[in-house]
């Protein structure tokens, strides 16, 4: 079973979120902020990430260019889920690093979809 | 071939040309089709690409469409495009088809140049070692270029390393594996390993070199053939 690592700040949407991929069939490792979310993958092995835009401490574009710089996880599919939608703030997080960008609210469907063809074309790539 | 191409289908002549002007901008190759067929025979041709597919020109048979394209070759992303209005459940149909993203047609283009570029992240480490490994057409001879090691087909189709090929032995035979059946002029040869280097430019150097390489390629030296008063070429069979 494919782990994906949910981080955001907001709990609800967290929980949200959780729930629909556990539902999919995903283990989920939970966390609140980007720094956190560094230090689950550290030590976990974790296959997909699923990381809101704005989060204290250390937010999503930041968690993304640290794990691309990484030798190690630099291959991690990400997919951003956020509220903001303005075309500026999309081209920014592709050109950081994600690979797939959804807005809040979204459709539980599409969101496992997505995270669907990221597992894909991961597993792929190996 | 191992070069990496955009196709678009679609069916709106004026957006096709905004997309490849965004995307020519870029520096990328182009291909636009109007026509699922004309698309699929060119896709089925290549290793690498990215088909951008309008959904308007397939309509409900783009599931199927997407996996004849997907088994086609493996190193090609599916994008679906479409007007805004496209309902969620065609797009998750689509995705679980094996389309690998969606985006509507009006989209911005830096968005849309940054989305291409996010698959190109994905696809270009198998490009880059596509491009690495080169073997002959019959699988007779193989050459690792980012290992800088060449191998020979042994007895029971296990490979042996071809060794003690020196560098500029080993770059006339990756010039006759990107080639094979063409003849390659001994300036030609020469050039190309001297690119930047002096080097020795006797009448004869090249046939010197392509003495020692084909006795270092042992059982298979034949497949570099001599072409008299020209150069040498490497046999296709």
């Amino acid at each position: 079973m494919a782990t994906i690592l949910v981080a955001d700040d907001d709990e609800m949407f967290r929980e949200l979120v959780t729930e629909i991929l556990t539902q999919g069939g995903y283990s989920v490792v939970r966390v609140k902020d980007g720094a956190e979310g560094w230090e689950a993958l550290q030590k976990k092995k974790i296959d997909l990430a699923v990381l809101d835009l704005n989060m204290p401490n250390m937010d999503g574009l930041e968690l993304t260019r640290k794990v691309r710089d990484d030798a190690k996880l630099r291959d991690l599919p990400i997919l951003m889920l956020t509220v903001r939608a303005l075309v500026e703030d999309q081209v920014t997080g592709y050109e950081r690093g994600a690979d797939d960008y959804l807005t809040k609210p979204f459709d539980s469907k599409m969101l496992l979809a997505r995270v669907k063809v990221l597992a894909r074309r991961s597993s792929l790539g190996k | 071939m191992s070069q990496l191409t955009f196709w678009i289908l679609g069916s709106d002549p004026l957006r096709l040309r905004r997309w490849e002007t965004a995307l020519s901008r870029e520096g990328w190759h182009l291909s636009t089709q109007a026509r699922f067929d004309a698309l699929y025979a060119e896709v089925a041709r290549e290793r690498f690409g990215i088909i951008l597919l309008d959904w308007n020109v397939l309509k409900q048979k783009i599931p199927e469409g997407i996996r004849r394209l997907k088994s086609a070759s493996t190193g090609i992303s599916v994008i679906l495009t479409s007007d805004s209005d496209l309902t969620a459940d065609c797009v998750i149909e689509a995705l679980d088809s094996g389309c690998d993203d969606h985006f509507i047609h009006d989209i911005d283009d830096r968005l849309l140049a940054a989305k291409l570029k996010a698959h190109l992240r994905r696809i270009l480490p198998s490009l880059a070692s596509a491009l690495d490994v080169l073997k002959s057409p019959g699988g007779e001879i193989k050459l690792d270029r980012s290992r800088q090691e060449a191998w020979v087909k042994g007895t029971r189709t296990r490979w042996t390393p071809a060794t003690g090929l020196t560098p500029t032995e080993f770059h006339i035979l990756a010039l006759f594996l990107e080639q094979p059946g063409k003849v390659l002029e001994r300036a030609f040869i020469l050039d190309a390993v001297a690119k930047g280097k002096a080097v020795d430019i006797r009448p004869g150097t090249v046939d010197k070199h392509i003495e020692s390489l084909r006795r270092k390629l042992g059982r298979y030296a034949s497949m570099i053939r001599s072409v008299y008063g020209v150069g040498y070429a490497l046999r296709e069979n």
